[in-house]
């Protein structure tokens, strides 16, 4: 009788560490995030004479930016068409689709006995422990082996590998975009050799990935899956560890867009910085009026007077000042102090407790006849006098204060005059207010005018075409993927994108009126780094996305490419449902990887 | 046997609660939930799949699952958890449903002997092997029942609340599943002979 359960006795234990390699937050957000986008209603077409593209200026924001690239691959989940599934099932599972055209291995030697770090010409490396390999009976290999290696790092070196880039998650299908796919194995005198049980091998496969750059600050979150070919799907194995390593200068960085939006930018700032220097010149001209200082009370018996003829009038014997300059100076400080006089005639003057330290000072000084003295303005309040008898001097910091009657009768006046002043600031306060509200609203016009110039422009861009809002803008940057190869074979580090959905149902034929009813199809997007693989037939569903432009082909039956460009992916009409797809024939025989990449370019 | 299996305190169910509420306003605040059920649930999935790779897919759809379903999500004064398991076991189950593949049953060896001890089976070898295939003949609920109170040492009032029953109900459920592998084993022995040792 067949088993119902599979009852495993005493099976192996997971660690923490183990377990934790799976735990990824961000990964599962994103994913919530990108589903959130079903439940969306379909957005309408574009209205005629409107953007053919959808602009996340309008959505606006970096956190709209971060996510619409999750948006690309909606997620209703397409039914498995039986049609489909036998029609892949009865190709290779890896269909590199020009048999003449293979990337090259790049093949390095080393000493399994020491193992050894092989550095690639793009920077990346394999770090070979020692001892690593086997040989198909099991037997430690020695001597010298030969390692093999090669990479593929966008949609042309996936469409000519034939690796296929979907996977099979627990029945759910995903799209894979990659961050760079590795191909490696061994071989010791032609036989081919395996890594031995336990032994790994530490890759770090260096690549470039282009993300939306509003998501310039985050770490891109793959995850490093290995080609079970015999299974026909991929395996998860581990979270890539990427480390971002700098940005790649990109060609497209500066397009006609930005370079309005730049400008747009700088016009707003010269304008705000033109208001604010108005405003500054307008309050310089009604100047601020100055407060009265409130007279101090005496609050101490330490309280002393002096005289105002004692004080001298110095200044700094600087070298570099003529005799003129000097005279100059001194007669300013002599006037100076005769305002002094003039102010605190009859003032008493105490201690500030600013001067800790003055009775340490004046304990020091006991006994010094004081031959001189200067008094510095600090503020309204504090002043410093110096106390010299020769070389000696005594600093202290002193306030001007008032007793009894002369207190009542100051603070009186001082009433009166914070009366005055306080009127003078609120005049001067509706005179600032009155002109800040005109230069408002002169500037505000001016500002609208620049948005006006601006919109136009950009307008005048989409309509070329040529626009490109900088929060969609992609990045180029350069990364180096680190993860552990266990095995030879083939190694990708990835990211499942939710699958595709059926946006037409499409037949498929040329522009000769040839049909395809049955042929291996390929789609790209530009904002993603994968190549979907799907079975071109009658009604058959195709998927593409409405953010960024597509590419789609097929192989002909002769060996030439059929294209249907973006441009008329562009000009699809959705509502109706169906669409037949017609597609260009490069006339010409596909002979080199360079030649498909000339073709694939978009 | 991990650690989420310890009683919960209603103090600690209301505390999660408010996490829960936080997570329903805005997914970021899953975070902390994730983080806390992220190794039992891997634990559970595993047992019942014995495959590491498999077990990272399938966590992936429960917690995909439970964070775009929590504003649906309802306190009852069941614990999160259980509600969490819930959903793995039925992810589990769908897998093995559309794979067409035999479900697992993990189970310890010194488990299995609780287990013949509580249906107050004799010692032996060929015991362990008969009590293993009565366990095959069990239905789905009923080798859940068995793993999760005898293989995974659950108390009956989280076995309750991950399957939807009463706690008196789980009891009685389970002792009538160890009353049908004893009629199994009897059966299988064949009439009149005694269990083999």
């Amino acid at each position: 009788m067949k088993n119902k359960y599979k009852i495993i006795v005493d099976p192996p234990q997971l660690s923490d560490e183990q377990i934790a390699r799976h735990q990824d937050f961000d990964a599962l957000l994103a994913q919530v995030q990108a589903d959130g986008a079903t439940s969306a209603p379909e957005r309408s077409e574009p209205s005629a004479g409107r953007p053919r593209r959808r602009w996340l200026y309008y959505l606006g924001g970096a956190t709209a930016a971060a996510l619409v690239g999750l948006f690309l691959y909606q997620t209703e989940v397409v039914a498995p068409n039986q049609a489909d599934q036998t029609y892949f099932a009865a190709r290779p599972f890896i269909d590199p689709p020009f048999k003449q055209i293979k990337a090259s291995y790049t093949q390095k030697s080393l000493d399994a006995n020491r193992g050894g770090i092989f550095e690639y010409a793009n920077g990346s490396k394999l770090i070979v422990p020692a001892a690593a390999f086997v040989d198909e009976q099991g037997g430690i290999v020695q001597g010298e082996v030969d390692i093999r290696y090669r990479e593929f790092h966008d949609y042309v070196d996936f469409f000519l590998s034939g690796i296929p880039m979907r996977y099979d998650s627990a029945g759910t299908l995903y799209q894979l975009e990659s961050a760079g796919m590795i191909e490696i194995y061994a071989e010791q005198d032609g036989r081919k050799i395996n890594v031995a049980p336990g032994k790994e091998i530490d890759v770090e496969l260096v690549s470039e990935m282009r993300i939306p750059a509003a998501e310039r600050a985050q770490v891109p979150s793959f995850n490093v899956y290995q080609l079970d070919t015999e299974a026909r799907n991929w395996v998860y194995h581990a979270k890539d560890a990427i480390e971002v390593v700098d940005e790649v200068e990109d060609p497209a960085a500066t397009e006609p867009a930005e370079e309005a939006d730049r400008k747009h930018q700088e016009s707003l700032a010269d304008l705000r910085q033109q208001e604010l220097r108005e405003i500054q010149g307008i309050e310089a001209e009604i100047p601020l009026p100055v407060a009265p200082v409130r007279p101090e009370r005496a609050t101490s018996d330490d309280v002393f007077d002096f005289d105002f003829n004692d004080l001298s009038a110095s200044v700094t014997a600087d070298p570099d000042r003529t005799p003129n300059e000097l005279q100059a100076a001194l007669a300013a400080e002599e006037q100076r102090l005769r305002e002094l006089r003039q102010q605190y005639a009859g003032t008493l003057w105490q201690i500030s407790p600013n001067s800790p330290d003055y009775q340490q000072q004046q304990r020091a000084a006991d006994n010094i006849n004081w031959e001189d003295m200067q008094l510095r303005r600090l503020n309204n309040r504090d002043y410093e006098l110096t106390l010299i008898s020769g070389e000696t001097q005594l600093k202290m910091i002193i306030n001007p204060v008032l007793s009894g009657a002369d207190y009542d009768r100051a603070i009186q006046e001082f009433n009166q005059q914070f009366e005055v002043y306080q009127q003078a600031v609120t005049a001067r306060e509706a005179q600032l207010a009155d002109a800040r509200a005109r230069l408002r609203e002169f500037y505000e016009a001016e500002r609208q005018q620049a948005e006006l110039a601006y919109r136009e422009e950009i307008a005048a861009l989409r309509s070329r075409g040529l626009d490109r809002e900088a929060s969609e803008k992609m990045i180029t940057r350069k990364i180096i993927n680190r993860f552990r190869a266990s095995s030879f074979g083939i190694w990708n580090c990835d990211r499942p994108l939710p699958p595709f959905v059926a946006r037409v149902k499409g037949d498929f034929k040329d522009d000769d009126n040839h049909e395809y009813d049955s042929h291996t199809a390929f789609l790209v997007n530009q904002n993603r780094n994968t190549v979907a693989r799907f079975h071109a037939r009658p009604g058959a569903p195709v998927s593409f996305e409405t953010q960024s432009d597509n590419l789609m082909w097929l192989v002909t039956p002769d060996n030439k490419i059929a294209l249907f460009r973006p441009e008329k992916f562009r000009k699809i009409n959705r509502k109706k449902g169906d669409y037949t797809f017609v597609l260009n024939v490069i006339d010409k025989a596909i002979l080199s990887e360079e030649y498909v990449r000339r073709i694939l370019e978009f | 046997m991990d650690k989420s299996n310890k009683a919960v305190s209603e103090e600690a169910i209301q505390s999660e609660w408010e996490q829960i509420k936080a997570a329903q306003s805005d997914p970021t605040h899953f975070r902390p939930i994730y983080n806390k059920y992220y190794p039992p649930i891997f634990r559970f999935v595993f047992r019942r799949t014995v495959d590491e790779a498999l077990t990272a897919d399938l966590c992936s759809q429960v917690f995909l699952k439970a964070l775009q379903k929590i504003a649906k999500y309802e306190f009852k004064g069941v614990p999160f958890s259980a509600w969490l398991y819930r959903i793995a076991s039925n992810e589990v189950a769908q897998y093995f449903r559309e794979s067409a593949k035999n479900r697992m049953v993990s189970l310890e060896t010194e488990h299995l002997d609780h287990l013949r001890e509580e249906m107050e089976q004799e010692q032996g070898p060929q015991r362990r092997e008969a009590m293993i295939k009565a366990l095959d003949e069990l239905r789905d609920v009923e080798v859940e029942l068995i793993e999760m109170r005898f293989f995974e040492k659950r108390p009956f009032k989280e076995i309750a609340d991950i399957l939807g029953l009463t706690e008196s109900n789980a009891k009685i459920k389970t002792y009538r599943t160890l009353e049908k592998m004893k009629k199994i084993i009897l059966r299988n022995s064949g009439p009149g002979e005694a269990p083999s040792l």
